[in-house]
């Protein structure tokens, strides 16, 4: 991949005023068991993508067919001529020095069996209780990246990614949990079982409570779900360039207490890596501090035009363009231990249903409680058909305490977090 | 090793085994705020084999690679023990089939289709409170060809284009959006008949909006016009009806064959032969011939959507369910176009409500199919009194339980409308259609923030 890549890089300058090909290989082995049927599957895929600017007009082509790399960049070059002049782009990005990142490449991945895979399976069977397994998998990936360019970027990576995820049903209850690691022993199996398991046991025999503006306990899943579909649009330059972020910089976003990182260098972070998708150093950016927005996140793109450079947050595959996202995003500081957040009546909201039909632009949402409970008086009580709506940058400001609970969920890296006056809907 | 010996050579090795192998060529341009940021084009091509040893094996591989590795490897991950599975047995067809429409994507010049999306931005772009305007064409041409160890082959031709539009205003603090989305498999003549009408539909929505007031919260007389229907029929009932959540006790809809599950006004079917409908194909993803399955009718469960493997669990026949993204996932049962059959309801008849909502548009939902338990969000709404529409209403979602719900319905309008989207299960996602009138329900939840 590395020859091809450098090739089409080659061919594409002759014509080019700047070229960038971005490679990727992965290898993936999955095994799936649903009430005891075992699929087992192996995956490789690889391809490079190539961005070419010719007088400012920019075209991308991919291929997965690496025999075909003339083509590529002839239909690379073909969609930059048909394209129109972006005034905004400056240049793409030079070379960097780029950081040390530890964690994120098990060597086990490399000669892993579906029979390793399987001791896995038998350990989160052996964890259920009180509900019954309907389906688990666990996953193993492999990735190496090459990402190249007529500034001198020429940048190498490689990284691994072990996952679990389980789906169990006590009595007509459903609950699923996931987890991930960079590292093969790292995924907490045996936990995410165990977890699903109570939360669904204490979840049957749901009973209608009283709704209302009260507090409400989001956990770390229930976060990561529903900032994905919002705050992180917010976080983005290129909303707040294209004037659909509600955000400025220095703008009080939330309370004091509250602090949002995104560090593609953490140690074994599920984001991180040495480099982003367009060959820039990864790092760690202050978004919100104190409460106060600091930044946004950028890609070369969208930090050129404003003269800064980019913070390293152009995600993408090699059959797409890089847009901007985050690396491991993480929520902070913490000001409570959890115990303190379930203090008094609140809504413990365990997980939503529906969170990507929240409006990106506005922040507002309306998702149903996926088995959450209600915290009174020292009881725990299963709350049926209950929906939260709002807002998600005022929900921010409410705020009332960030919790010792850290998880990692996707790519946010989050504690439970109690919030006031939330508006809940009962049936 | 070619495709033919392959399956000779699956067939001395396994119980079932089949191959697909797909070329994928797509295009796509993005307009941001004026500015053509993406045009972007390429080929992704590969192979998958499916084994059926002691368990489900499978295999692929894109690019350049050799059929017979992958076959090697399909096999090899299929001698786990498990427990017993198999597929149900279906006819064996032999067909090579392209879908070609006038202004067929692969056909129509380039410019042609920068002119659809650069036109659409010029109309809105300096209508009121217009803030940000994201334009996008996009068009996929798949060459599939399928065989299996039973002798079926199958090979075909199917492009699918989309347009779609988000238009974002402004005022002060609030912002407020609103899209629109046209698609077919077929020619692009629907997106530029369409293309300008839709786009102003979506500026004067999104302007309007920021003038709408959040709802007040609680269970109301709902109508839901034919966009909104779709998604809540997608969401409340077609994925519960999909056979591998009823085989795990994962749908509500387990074991209530031939019981009413729902108000005798409804009938709802299944129908991938839809011309021209975003989610149409001729054949599933496991070489079954497509067509319609009947779900709901007159209000009583009687079908559920298959793949082989769920046929052969409930001692069924396969009902040509079984997708896959692409080559290199697995096909497993998803909705194509899913119908609501019209009634004989006139809209000022389902209006004619002393207090009720009318909820229009849709931002998509989630459904959790083993509770029954749905959510699923309008893009807007309109308070209604006494018969009249009146006030806008924004951030309208509309939440409750499969079964309650549809035994609450109480009007199905007249005249359907084609609405188009993607499907996401289990990590994939694939083209779908709703195909829905009106429908009122007597009483269903809103979530709102209105003090």
């Amino acid at each position: 991949m590395i020859d091809e890549a450098e090739r089409a890089l080659k061919l594409a300058v002759r014509e080019c005023d700047q070229a960038e090909v971005f490679g990727e290989r992965r290898r993936s082995i999955v095994v799936k068991e649903e009430e005891g049927r075992i699929r087992a599957r192996i995956s490789r895929a690889q391809g490079i993508g190539l961005r070419v600017v010719i007088d400012k007009r920019i075209g991308f082509s991919f291929t997965s067919d690496l025999l075909k790399i003339d083509e590529c960049v002839r239909l690379a070059i073909k969609q930059a001529r048909i394209s129109e002049r972006d005034e905004s782009f400056r240049t793409l990005p030079s070379e960097e020095r780029y950081p040390t990142v530890e964690g994120c490449y098990d060597p086990k991945s490399e000669g892993i069996s579906v029979k390793e895979i399987l001791e896995k399976l038998e350990c989160m069977r052996n964890s259920a209780s009180g509900a019954r397994i309907v389906t688990m998998s666990f996953s193993c990936v492999t990735g190496d990246w090459i990402v190249i360019n007529s500034e001198g970027i020429n940048v190498r990576d490689r990284g691994t990614c072990f996952s679990a995820s389980v789906s169990v049903n006590a009595d007509g209850v459903s609950h699923e949990e996931d987890d991930a690691s960079r590292r093969f022993d790292g995924v907490r199996v045996e936990w995410i079982v165990e977890n699903a398991c109570e939360i669904a046991r204490e979840s049957v025999k749901q009973q209608k409570i009283e709704g209302g503006k009260i507090a409400a306990v989001f956990t770390p899943k229930a976060i990561s779900s529903l900032m994905s579909y919002t705050t992180l649009s917010h976080l983005s330059a290129e909303s707040w360039q294209r004037g659909f972020s509600p955000y400025n910089e220095g703008d009080v976003i939330g309370p004091e207490f509250l602090e949002i990182v995104d560090d593609g260098t953490v140690q074994g972070g599920i984001g991180s890596s040495k480099m982003d998708g367009e060959g820039v150093a990864k790092r760690r950016t202050v978004l919100v501090d104190h409460g106060i927005l600091k930044s946004f996140m950028y890609d070369s793109y969208h930090a050129h035009k404003v003269g800064r450079e980019s913070t390293g947050n152009a995600l993408r595959s090699y059959d797409t363009t890089p847009r901007i996202g985050p690396t491991n995003l993480i929520v902070g500081k913490c000001n409570a231990k959890l115990d303190e957040l379930m203090d008094g009546r609140c809504l413990l909201v365990t997980d939503v249903i529906g969170a990507h039909t929240a409006s990106r632009a506005s922040g507002e949402f309306s998702v149903v409680v996926h088995n959450g409970f209600m915290l009174e008086g020292g009881r725990k009580i299963p709350a049926k058909d209950v929906t939260i709506c709002g807002c998600m940058p005022e929900l921010w400001r409410k705020a009332e305490m960030i919790g010792d609970d850290y998880r990692s969920v996707l790519f946010i890296i989050s504690p439970s977090i109690r919030f006031s006056q939330v508006h809940v809907v009962s049936s | 090793m070619d495709l033919e010996a392959c399956i000779r050579y699956l067939e001395g090795k396994v119980k079932y085994a089949d191959i697909r192998v797909e070329n994928i060529s797509s295009f796509s341009m993005v307009l941001r705020d004026g500015v053509m940021s993406e045009i972007c084009g390429g080929i992704e091509s590969g192979a998958s084999v499916r084994a059926l040893g002691k368990c489900w094996g499978f295999a692929s591989a894109n690019g350049f690679f050799h059929l017979k590795d992958i076959c090697d490897e399909a096999v090899e991950c299929s001698t786990v023990e498990g427990e017993k599975t198999g597929v149900a047995e279906s006819d064996v067809y032999n067909e090579k089939y392209e879908i070609r429409e006038r202004r067929d994507p692969e056909e129509v010049g380039v410019d042609e289709k920068k002119e659809i999306v650069t036109d659409a931005y010029s109309i809105v772009k300096d209508f009121r409170d217009v803030k940000s305007v994201t334009v996008s064409y996009s068009e996929c041409i798949r060459r599939k060809i399928y065989a299996n160890t039973e002798g079926c082959m199958i090979e075909c031709r199917i492009p699918s284009a989309s347009f779609s539009i988000r238009v974002r205003c402004r005022d002060g603090s609030l912002i407020q959006e609103a899209s629109e989305r046209i698609g077919r498999v077929g020619g692009i003549w629907e997106i530029e008949e369409r293309y300008a009408e839709a786009s102003m539909s979506a500026a004067e929505r999104a302007s309007a909006l920021l003038r709408a007031r959040a709802p007040k919260p609680g269970s109301y007389v709902v109508i839901m016009d034919p966009k909104l229907s779709g998604v809540f029929m997608h969401e409340a009932v077609g994925h519960a009806m999909e056979a591998d959540h009823v085989i795990t006790g994962q749908s509500i809809l387990r074991d209530k064959i031939g019981e009413r599950i729902g108000s005798h006004l409804l009938t709802v079917f299944d129908d991938p032969t839809v011309g021209g409908a975003f989610g149409f194909y001729k054949y599933d993803d496991e070489g079954i011939k497509a067509g319609r399955t009947n779900v709901i009718k007159r209000g009583v469960l009687v079908g559920y959507l298959h793949s082989r493997e769920t046929a052969f669990h409930l001692s069924s026949r396969p009902t040509g369910n079984a997708r896959a993204e692409e080559f290199s996932e697995l096909p497993i049962v998803r909705m194509s176009n899913l119908v609501i059959e019209e009634g004989d309801m006139e809209f000022e008849e389902m209006a004619d409500v002393s207090y009720g909502i009318y909820a229009c548009g849709m931002r998509g939902g989630e459904v959790d199919t083993t509770k029954g338990e749905f959510q699923f969000a309008a893009e807007e709404g309109y308070v209604i009194r006494n018969g009249e529409i009146q006030d806008r209403i924004r951030n309208l979602a509309l939440g409750g339980r499969t079964l309650e719900v549809l035994s609450l319905i109480d009007g199905v309008g007249k005249s359907s409308k084609h609405s188009i989207g993607y499907c996401g299960k289990d990590g994939q996602l694939v083209q779908v259609s709703e195909i829905s009138p009106h429908l009122r329900v007597k009483k269903i939840r809103i979530g709102g923030t209105y003090d």
